[in-house]
């Protein structure tokens, strides 16, 4: 699973979670009556997704300025 | 919903952000994308009052637009790692050399036919990543080959890997008369098209090399550029393709000319190395990575065929009309009801929303091509066994960026198209420009988007809404203003930050990437000029019937 710590991968399990979120959020919200907390749930998940490529930068610049402050 | 400065500013932050971010920040369309669909939620929400519902459904929509493009983008990425691993584009070099001596020739056959037609298989920079390291193979110095390789082929973006960004402008659009805005951007592009030929001409030795290479410019320009003009109106998806593929080989016919059956007349060029090639091992190793190399030598036939396979293909499924509506019966697609912001803006509801017909979509014919292509060159012993693992990982590792920054963007032009936003932009600029003023400038807001994001398709997502609304808050041609946003999109990718910084990382001179944007500058002035003063006519003289 060494994998996963790679930003490339993180970014795709954010796409992943963005379908599941679409997919739910569709059969919440499309209907007459609309499942509210199904919805949420679906934007819920995209949203999430959505931030993966922007935490895992923060991570990533984080650790970039640890590392020049070690290095000093 | 009232426009004011307040809202129009609130509407126009998502776009500003990504703006700043790509191009002030140098973040990747992945990362910056995101923030611009939450900042476009945030003042879907809180100034343009769309319920939680609406926010929603439009996301879902947009996640769907997305899935459709992907369809095409991932199996056009493996048709090019597979090829590449093979050494296919090797072969094409070879039999290319072997027609003839002519340096002019080889610049304009690689630099200008051999992009635009990587342009109609497979955009995602692939024409840049391997046509600069191509060219520098045939002696091209690797400054040039990179100005070269982008000049070369972002004419054929709009309708090149089978129309994925005129797909993209017609999934975010309601085009009144589909038909004459592509016919019109036709004529924008063809426009674009010889500029280019003539341009990189001119590069390579000036007056001498324009007046050397007009026949070849003149004949390929009517193939490719005329045939895309030909057949963008009735079939966009072939419109770039097929003219590419023609003019292709087009140029093994020119190279039997008498005109280029000898040396080039050109005895000094700037763009040509004076003796060998530059020996920095880096710049070499990462060149080779581009092109692939081959196990053993491989005809020029075999390399093409899998593109023939397309070709064949596309012709079955999309020409032959009880063919095409057979396997076009086969449909799937979302019903989505009517959604109304409270302040009263309404998006109308769907029965089939962007219904997808799987046996007629381009990706499915690209993903039947890699097959063909990766059986086919492992028969041949030119993919090593078990290659065929880091072909599939490598090809879904390099889409996954492109996946997140549409899943973004896509969803963003849909929240903001839902919510009002786009319509507020479009009335505010409406309220100070004058008519035919914006007509002329439309393409520029085309290569402002391609400028951000490296993509026409994404320059299109975004701003073809925008585009399309300030049309008709003016009461201007939608044909001139949509033709003129897609062009301009497509020609912006000489100059798109991702897109220069392919093509020189491949030859190693990306430190030179703010004298290459530059340099092509030009090419994108001179372009948006011609293309301004078109869209313009097409405006007055309703030229394309819109």
């Amino acid at each position: 699973m060494s994998w996963i710590h790679e930003r490339v991968w993180q970014m795709g399990l954010g796409a992943l979670l963005v379908l599941i979120g679409a997919l739910l959020a569709y059969q919440a919200a499309a209907r007459e009556s609309v499942n509210s907390a199904l919805m949420w749930v679906g934007l819920g998940l995209i949203f999430f997704g959505l931030l993966i490529p922007l935490i895992t930068r923060f991570i990533e610049s984080e650790q970039e300025k640890k590392g020049e402050r070690g290095e000093n | 919903m009232e426009v004011t400065l307040i809202n129009w500013l609130v509407a126009l932050l998502p776009l500003a952000a990504i703006l700043y971010l790509l191009v002030g920040r140098n973040w990747k369309a992945a990362t910056a994308a995101p923030v611009g669909f939450f900042l476009a939620l945030a003042a879907a929400v809180l100034v343009f009052q769309a319920p939680a519902r609406l926010i929603a459904l439009q996301t879902v929509k947009g996640v769907w637009d997305a899935l459709f493009i992907l369809y095409v983008i991932v199996p056009a990425l493996l048709l090019y790692e597979v090829s590449k691993e093979a050494g296919a584009f090797q072969a094409i070099r070879r039999g290319i050399e072997s027609y003839t001596p002519n340096e002019l020739l080889h610049v304009l056959a690689i630099g200008w036919v051999f992009s635009s037609f990587l342009q109609g298989i497979t955009g995602f920079g692939a024409p840049a990543a391997v046509t600069a390291p191509l060219l520098v193979a045939f002696g091209v110095r690797p400054f040039w080959a990179v100005v070269i390789a982008l000049t070369g082929h972002t004419w054929a973006n709009t309708f090149g890997t089978l129309a994925v960004a005129w797909e993209g402008l017609t999934a975010v659009t309601d085009m009144e008369n589909a038909s004459a805005i592509a016919l019109t951007t036709g004529v924008m592009l063809l426009v674009a098209n010889v500029f280019a030929g003539l341009l990189i001409a001119w590069m390579f030795g000036r007056g001498r090399g324009i007046r050397e290479a007009l026949p070849a410019v003149l004949i390929i320009s009517t193939i490719h550029g005329g045939g895309q003009l030909l057949l963008a109106p009735i079939a966009p998806t072939l419109a770039n393709f097929l003219p590419v593929t023609v003019a292709l080989g087009t140029i093994f016919l020119l190279a039997r000319s008498p005109w280029y059956r000898k040396d080039t007349e050109v005895t000094e060029s700037e763009v040509m190395k004076p003796g060998e090639l530059d020996d920095d091992e880096d710049w070499e190793a990462r060149a080779k990575e581009a092109v692939g190399h081959e196990e053993q030598e491989m005809s020029l036939l075999t390399a093409l065929a899998p593109y023939l396979v397309l070709i064949g293909l596309i012709v079955v499924a999309l020409l032959i009309g009880p063919v095409n509506e057979l396997l076009g019966s086969v449909r799937l697609g979302f019903s989505f009801p009517e959604l109304q912001t409270d302040t009263g803006f309404i998006t109308p509801g769907v029965e089939s929303y962007r219904s997808f017909a799987p046996l007629t979509h381009p990706g499915t014919f690209l993903l039947l091509s890699a097959l063909f292509a990766f059986l086919l060159f492992r028969n041949k012993g030119e993919i090593r066994p078990g290659r065929i693992d880091d072909i599939l990982v490598g090809t879904v590792r390099t889409s996954i960026p492109s996946a997140v920054a549409l899943f973004a963007l896509i969803p963003l032009a849909k929240v903001m198209e839902g919510s009002g936003q786009t319509l507020v932009l479009a009335q505010g600029i409406a309220a100070v420009a004058p008519g035919l003023v914006y007509v002329f400038l439309a393409p520029v807001v085309g290569v402002l988007g391609s400028f951000m994001t490296s993509s026409n398709l994404s320059s299109n997502i975004l701003f073809g809404p925008l585009q399309e609304s300030t049309a008709t808050a003016l009461n201007i041609s939608q044909v001139a203003v949509l033709a003129a946003q897609t062009a301009g999109g497509a020609i912006g990718n000489a100059i798109a930050p991702g897109i220069v910084l392919l093509g020189s990382g491949a030859v190693g001179v990306s430190d030179r990437m703010g004298e290459i944007i530059r340099i092509n500058m030009r090419y994108v002035l001179v372009s948006l000029v011609l293309i301004g003063i078109l869209a313009v006519l097409a405006a007055l003289f309703s030229f394309g019937g819109g």
